[in-house]
């Protein structure tokens, strides 16, 4: 089930999405899936419990155009199916108002960027203990 | 660094900063919508944050503080000032463009990139503390 586990990773910045699935799939995930904004991953995210595949863990941007990582996680909050899951905010370096407002609206955890691989892992297995699931496979 | 990330890093922030050196120079051509500085300040955020994580410190440190800048001008109604941003911004874009068109992001001219780093310190000097503190300058 770990490696298994559907991860929608979202960030507008190509590089930023390549980055992230690498390290994800360093960490053993094999079902990882790419958004290029919160619009973008909402629809993918209701596809998802349409087609009963539904998404298990977000890891998103918060600076992103169409619709913003915040704005993202409160749409997600608001509905009971999909409130519950694990998401994971990345922010950037200093914006203490940002973590603010993303822990006020839900947030399961953040991560500040620029990171690195094992700080990454570290917050994936953090977010993963917090919500009951097993901790990342490698 | 893996090469392929590493090469489509240069293309996207290329793309990236143009398009903040189109909105900067509609910003000097007509200094009325401060909003156009803090949109650049979300272009260059946006290269920042792959940047410092690809360690790319050319980029990082120039973006980290125009972002910076870019925040604190669009918070303050001084058209004086403001004209100084935006053409430092842009003088600053040209180089890391340049740096971007001769391959040279790893391999820089480091006293080149100090005075870059310096005159926007300068630039950032001239917003009060308050402000400072807003953006983590």
């Amino acid at each position: 089930m770990s490696a298994n586990l559907r991860i929608l990773v979202i960030d507008d910045m190509a590089v930023m999405r390549k980055i992230v699935v690498k390290q994800l799939e360093t960490m053993g995930y094999k079902n990882i899936e790419t958004a290029e904004n919160g619009k973008d991953a909402l629809q993918k995210i209701l596809d998802g419990v349409k087609n009963n595949s539904p998404v298990q863990f977000i890891v998103s941007d918060w600076n992103m155009p169409e619709m913003s990582g915040l704005e993202l996680l409160k749409a997600l909050r608001s509905k009971k199916p999909l409130a519950d899951i694990p998401f994971l905010m990345v922010t950037a370096e200093g914006e203490k108002d940002q973590i603010m407002a993303a822990i006020q609206a839900g947030v399961t955890n953040y991560i500040v960027k620029p990171f690195s691989p094992a700080t990454f892992k570290e917050k994936m297995d953090l977010v993963l203990k917090k919500v009951g699931l097993p901790p990342t496979p490698a | 660094m893996d090469k392929e990330i590493f090469q489509d890093f240069v293309n996207e922030s290329e793309q990236t900063l143009a398009q903040a050196k189109i909105l900067l120079g509609k910003y000097v051509a007509s200094p009325v919508d401060v909003k156009v500085l803090s949109d650049v300040g979300i272009l260059v955020d946006r290269v920042y944050g792959t940047a410092a994580t690809l360690k790319v410190e050319s980029m990082s440190a120039l973006c980290h503080k125009m972002k910076a800048i870019s925040y604190m001008a669009a918070q303050v109604d001084n058209r004086i000032l403001n004209s100084i941003v935006a053409g430092t911004m842009l003088s600053v874009l040209d180089y890391l463009l340049d740096l971007v068109k001769t391959n040279a992001l790893l391999t820089y001219d480091k006293n080149i990139h100090s005075q870059m780093v310096q005159r926007l310190d300068i630039l950032s000097s001239k917003f009060s503390s308050d402000l400072r503190k807003t953006v983590a300058s």
